[in-house]
């Protein structure tokens, strides 16, 4: 038969009732309490302990082909049509860069970017004083006519066109029509 | 979701197999994990026993999901495989015992009685050995009622982690009326063993 004394000593064990640490009942069940509290830590019953068993749990059952190694390869197969998917993708961003490292890697080797064909030719380069010289040397060497101006950032060189230095022109890539007595190569540098 | 539809719903899973039974095992170990562990650490007074049992018990209810018919609670069910493996752990215990009691394991054991000295660490509590306080004394007390009658102490410690006597009673697989019996007599039996400490209580 249960004593009125034993539910309360239950109910102060619960902490079903407040405990006011006065009585002798509420002294000794509090410093129970904390016993119990105290032993069941060491049972480390922590959520990080229960999903370490059930990692445990998941092994065995793999191991034991209980769950099937299907159900664990659909998962990486999710994540390797991912991962594919995004490899591709950042092949894809590596080719055009590549691309268009490959065509600004051109101005660093002074090759030239053609903005207009005619009369007017402008040319993008890295350094457009090395560059008039090559062509105004050039220009020496076969005697042609020209005046070179500069314009803010922008060097202008006018060329009279004869064959020869229309012929030297074209081998630097140059489109010029046929038609035209003279040519305009504005140099710019690059950016 | 309801408890039981909750669990109906894992026991599907679990049958289904592949993925799903992953996720049904998963959702059910996260559930009645942490009581499988209290119970089992406390029937078997080490923790790395509890965890073999722990993980036993759910691997028994994958290997038997497709003969659960619902019955009774999936709950119920689970704690019937409990009880049952640790009375396989128990007789299984026994055997090795016995096993090893008859047969000598080293020259230095001639007597067979070496596996008795060096059985496995059981909880024990770890106390301050210079100044033995009060609460040492309750502590020692609890961990050597939880060594001598393990079924009391794991009531107790269902009481302190704030289950009630219903809950309690589904735990120990006893009546309402008779699990508050049980806990009366639980007082009775922890305060044999926490008599030194009501007397240093008293003269504080």
């Amino acid at each position: 038969m249960q004593k009125n004394d034993d539910q309360e000593w239950i109910n102060l064990l619960g902490e079903k009732i407040a405990n006011q640490n006065k009585t002798d009942l509420e002294m000794s069940t509090k410093k129970l309490r904390q016993a119990i509290k105290g032993y069941d830590d060491q049972l480390n019953l922590s959520p990080e302990a229960i999903e370490l068993g059930l990692q445990k749990l998941k092994f065995r059952l793999r191991k034991e082909g209980l769950t099937s190694r299907f159900s664990n390869l659909s998962i990486d197969f999710e994540f390797k049509q991912w991962a594919v998917a995004a490899s591709l993708f950042m092949g894809l961003g590596m080719l055009l860069q590549a691309g268009l490292d490959n065509q600004f890697s051109n101005i660093g080797q002074e090759e030239m970017i053609y903005r207009g064909v005619g009369k007017e030719v402008i040319q993008i380069v890295n350094n457009p004083r090395a560059y008039l010289d090559e062509i105004v040397s050039n220009l020496n060497d076969l005697s042609s006519n020209y005046s070179v101006k500069r314009l803010n950032d922008e060097i202008i060189l006018e060329i009279t066109l004869d064959e020869k230095t229309r012929s030297f022109l074209q081998s630097k890539r140059m489109e010029i029509n046929q038609q035209e007595k003279t040519v305009i190569i504005k140099i710019q540098k690059s950016k | 979701m309801n408890d039981e539809i909750e669990d109906n719903f894992c026991i599907e899973l679990v049958k289904a197999g592949n993925k799903k039974r992953d996720q049904g095992i998963s959702i059910l170990y996260r559930k009645y994990a942490k009581d499988l562990r209290r119970f089992f650490s406390y029937k078997c007074g080490n923790i790395s026993d509890a965890d073999d049992l722990v993980q036993e018990v759910f691997i028994k209810v994958v290997r038997s999901c497709e003969t659960y018919r619902g019955d009774s609670t999936l709950k119920s069910w689970l704690w019937q495989i409990a009880r049952n493996s640790f009375t396989d752990y128990v007789r299984h215990k026994k055997i090795n015992a016995t096993d090893q009691a008859i047969r000598p394991t080293s020259d230095s054991d001639e007597d067979g009685w070496e596996f008795l000295e060096n059985k496995e660490p059981s909880l024990q509590v770890n106390y301050h050995e210079t100044k033995d306080t009060i609460q040492d004394c309750f502590s020692r007390g609890y961990s050597n009622f939880a060594k001598s009658d393990p079924d009391r102490a794991y009531a107790l410690s269902l009481l302190v982690n704030g289950y009630d006597s219903k809950k309690i009673a589904g735990f120990l697989n006893r009546t309402e009326g008779a699990t508050r019996e049980y806990l009366s007599q639980c007082r009775k039996k922890i305060e044999e063993f926490l008599l030194p400490c009501k007397e240093l209580l008293a003269t504080e």
